[in-house]
């Protein structure tokens, strides 16, 4: 028993570059910025957030408890403007690696409390960016490629935020299991018959001719429905086949172990295949759904499936840390 | 320490397992909640309709009413199950708004909903400003297929709340604004029927939620 407590104790108390969840990070705040600026951009900072009586649809003062965000701040426009620009200025600090621990974290908060006034309004992939929000309060993903990086070398500043060359690993391998978790019950969940074969796979069909999850009209699907057919049985594989990766990310982090599987998992680098089939999926969802930010702030998570060694060399070589360090080039 | 390990290390380890294992049955697909009227809309008459089918095909004989009763006990028990394991954690859920469990399209709608917004000059007819991907009618396309806008009126087409009240004033308004010459605006939604490719094709358009705001 102390043998496999000291294992996973061990198991999450390794190091490594912060490169790879720097680009996590920078990845999903520009997402984050984008969303956020089309919320301004349609004039509906007030329409979501405000109260009704400046235009909002929530009901959010007859909620029991009311959010933290109308409890401390007066409920008026203003508040609702101010929570936009605190997330707004939260989200430019985390793209820029400035103060980055703490921007995660006003993000992370702005954000469920955003959440709480208007909960219709906050869908299933806002829920996810707030879990990988959470771990970047914990990533140093910010003591590289970061504002933080370049202005704070030392005294308390620097220790808090500054360079570093090895960080905490657990932050990555937590997103990692948060994505196949997440995609491997988005699959076990799918009981729906139009999802099997003995539903005809007609999963896709039905969803795609839904005028309000619809990018455009499919109407003319009919004629090519085995396609649909087939990209329904390819989702629910991809969705399943989350399972499998888990054990091959084990593998991989066991590899001079012994056994025919790890041997065979390692040499087609299984998890690869599967992300290629992710990125296919998502740039499918992109171009047939309308579902805003959900198929790139996925995608912005897939660097992580990555360890840091594995970045193309000139993102590996090049440092900003460390003494006497130089700029990357 | 002889394991080599800081005492931090295990400090740490001890909070990702508390961790992984509450955020482990957050991602289990345990129902948050389960009542008999889940199993009357007609999407799940739908889908256990087919279920029966296959049941029988297996030589399970059942009706739907016995499946909706059976799915509805150990649903409820699950639901419980999740309640009292996730209870504890509730506050923390809450303030940091992280969680797991949903599903990506777990039952597609095969009763969708289409968000019709239409104007009339008093003593005139109908006229649609906004249909879901309706080129005709475009009016403000961008600021109502936005997601987050969408997930409100979406969200409200089996049970309307007040979020459906608000919505109706506020798009009412913005309607009667744009359109200087109307008299009233109507907002609602058009429930369709999507069948399989070689099914019998169901053309009922049934105007649903039809709210009506005067000037």
């Amino acid at each position: 028993m102390r043998a496999r407590w000291a294992w996973w104790a061990g198991l999450w108390a390794r190091a490594e570059s912060p490169r790879v969840l720097a680009l996590v990070r920078i990845f999903t705040a520009i997402v984050l910025l984008y969303d956020f600026w089309t919320v301004w951009d349609l004039g509906l900072v007030l329409t979501l957030w405000g109260m009704p009586a400046a235009g909002g649809l929530g009901d959010v003062m007859s909620r029991v408890p009311v959010p933290e965000l109308y409890q401390w701040f007066p409920p008026t426009e203003a508040t609702a403007y101010g929570a936009w620009a605190v997330m707004v200025a939260a989200l430019v600090c985390l793209a820029t690696g400035l103060f980055t621990p703490v921007a995660a974290a006003v993000a992370l908060v702005v954000s469920a409390q955003l959440a709480q006034v208007l909960p219709l309004g906050d869908r299933g992939i806002d829920l996810m960016v707030r879990n990988v929000l959470c771990l970047l309060v914990f990533s140093g993903s910010g003591r590289v490629w970061s504002l933080d990086a370049l202005l704070f070398r030392g005294g308390v500043l620097g220790r808090l935020f500054g360079p570093r060359d090895l960080v905490p690993a657990w932050p990555r391998h937590l997103l990692v299991l948060q994505v196949l978790v997440m995609y491997f019950m988005a699959g076990i969940q799918k009981t729906s018959v139009t999802w099997w074969p003995f539903g005809s796979y007609g999963a896709l069909y039905l969803i795609l001719q839904d005028p309000s999850i619809a990018a455009w009209r499919f109407a003319w699907l009919e004629k090519v429905f085995p396609l649909t057919q087939l990209a329904s049985a390819a989702t629910m594989v991809f969705e399943l086949g989350a399972g499998p990766i888990l054990l091959a990310w084990w593998f991989r982090d066991t590899r001079l172990r012994g056994g025919r599987a790890r041997a065979l998992f390692n040499r087609i680098d299984l998890h690869k295949w599967w992300m290629f089939v992710g990125v296919g999926l998502h740039v499918g969802i992109a171009a047939t759904m309308s579902l805003g930010i959900f198929p790139y702030a996925m995608l912005s998570l897939y660097p992580a499936f990555f360890h840091p060694d594995e970045l193309p060399r000139r993102m590996r070589a090049a440092t900003l840390t460390g003494q006497g360090t130089r700029a990357a080039t | 320490m002889a394991d080599g390990l800081r005492p931090r290390d295990h400090v740490r380890a001890a909070l990702i397992a508390v961790t992984l294992i509450v955020y482990g049955v957050a991602a289990s697909p345990l129902p948050k909640s389960v009542k008999r009227s889940h199993f009357e809309q007609p999407i799940a008459v739908e889908e256990l309709d087919r279920w029966v089918g296959i049941l029988g095909g297996a030589g399970v004989t059942v009706t739907r009413a016995e499946l909706a009763d059976r799915a509805y006990v150990v649903g409820r028990a699950l639901a419980d199950v999740r309640s009292a394991l996730l209870g504890p954690f509730k506050g923390w859920f809450r303030v940091s708004g992280t969680g797991q469990g949903w599903g990506l399209f777990t039952y597609p709608d095969s009763y969708p909903h289409q968000l019709v917004i239409e104007v009339r000059p008093s003593e005139g007819e109908w006229r649609p400003v906004y249909a879901a991907l309706d080129p005709d009618a475009p009016w403000r396309r961008d600021q109502l297929a936005y997601r987050r806008v969408r997930g409100v009126y979406d969200g409200n087409t089996r049970k309307p709340g007040a979020s459906y009240d608000n919505f109706v004033q506020r798009i009412g308004r913005l309607a009667l604004t744009d359109f200087p010459d109307a008299a009233e605006a109507r907002v609602g939604f058009v429930s369709t029927h999507s069948t399989m490719p070689g099914r019998r094709r169901d053309p009922e358009r049934l105007p649903k939620l039809q709210r009506t705001v005067a000037r």
